[in-house]
């Protein structure tokens, strides 16, 4: 039996803060994060790889105006990166699907309130409404809950300013209906045809202002091809 | 003490996990470690201890065989970062 053997030992240590430390532990490699069987770790199974760095404040002690303008500026710089990624544009595809679909829909509608029969009969223009708002729910559903997965992030539908937001929840549902009523009262195409060139046009000016916004702070790391 | 201000939430790394979580509405555990350069360890502590608080609460789902976790802020979270903020405010005189 050899003597002086040195076996591998790890050292732990409980800090200040009651995290225990194994400094020959060396931080979880990125390859490991994607072994099919691992999980991350949780609030409730805490790895002990480092100590948390920050100490307790005081509970007596209020920041300086210089430290909570820091703390304020920090908050307002994690807002804004996050906000960066809230912004991931649509794929483009689906931005085509949705284009399309906002593109049709004044004729679908017109057609399907038209007194007369218009290009198609009445019905028909019902069921390509129903198809087509069906094909779209389903798509939108599928494509939400992958974007949530690429992103990381709840999708959320306030993330650009209010007065652009406000004006397009209300005018665009005015756009797509107001003209199929419009054709419905006159029998003129082009309240159709306009509405579906806006309806287009508002479509893909939204997804390139997010696009814009995406870009401006995003880092490469997700930035959307 | 003045109104509003939580010595919990204004640690450093807890103030910027409130304010994504609060930009965010929801966030993957992994994407605040990237975010904030955080560790693992590090960032399970700091919302081990919102948790606690009553702040945050999780969420755990299944990804491509992984088990993936994601964090939000509770009503109440929301509501004493709000104070928090506005107390620092108060604070730099805004």
């Amino acid at each position: 039996m050899p003597e002086n053997i040195q076996l591998p030992c790890r050292k732990v240590t409980r800090t200040l803060s009651g995290v225990e430390t194994d400094k020959d532990t060396p931080e979880r490699p990125d390859s490991e994060a994607t072994q099919p069987t691992s999980e991350e770790p949780t609030p409730e199974e805490p790895t002990s790889e480092e100590p948390a760095s920050e100490e307790p404040t005081p509970e007596e002690a209020l920041p300086s105006p210089a430290e909570a303008s820091t703390a304020l500026a920090d908050a307002v710089r994690v807002k804004q990166e996050i906000q960066a990624r809230s912004a991931t544009p649509w794929p483009l595809w689906f931005a085509t699907v949705l284009t399309a679909y906002v593109a049709l829909f004044p004729f679908a509608y017109g057609g399907m309130l038209s007194d007369r029969e218009w290009l198609l009969p009445n019905s028909a223009w019902a069921v390509t409404l129903g198809v087509s708002t069906l094909l779209y729910l389903g798509l939108f559903t599928y494509v939400g809950a992958a974007w949530r997965r690429r992103t990381g992030v709840a999708l959320r539908f306030d993330v650009l300013p209010r007065k652009v937001t406000v004006p397009l929840t209300i005018g665009l549902p005015v756009l797509l209906m107001g003209s199929a009523w419009a054709f419905k009262a006159t029998a003129q195409p082009l309240w159709l045809i306009a509405a579906s060139v806006a309806a287009a046009a508002v479509s893909i000016a939204f997804h390139l202002l997010f696009v814009r916004l995406h870009r401006k702070v995003s880092p490469a790391s997700y930035a959307t091809a | 003490m003045m109104n509003g201000f939580d010595h919990l939430i204004h640690a450093p790394n807890r103030l910027r996990i409130c304010a994504l979580l609060e930009a965010a509405g929801e966030a993957e555990f992994a994407v605040l470690q990237e975010q904030l350069d955080l560790s693992a360890s590090v960032l399970s502590k700091h919302t081990g201890t919102l948790i606690d608080a009553g702040y945050v609460e999780q969420r755990k789902a299944v990804r491509d065989t992984r088990q993936r976790v994601w964090l939000r802020l509770t009503p109440a979270g929301r509501r004493a970062y709000a104070g928090h903020l506005a107390a620092l405010r108060e604070i730099v005189g805004e």
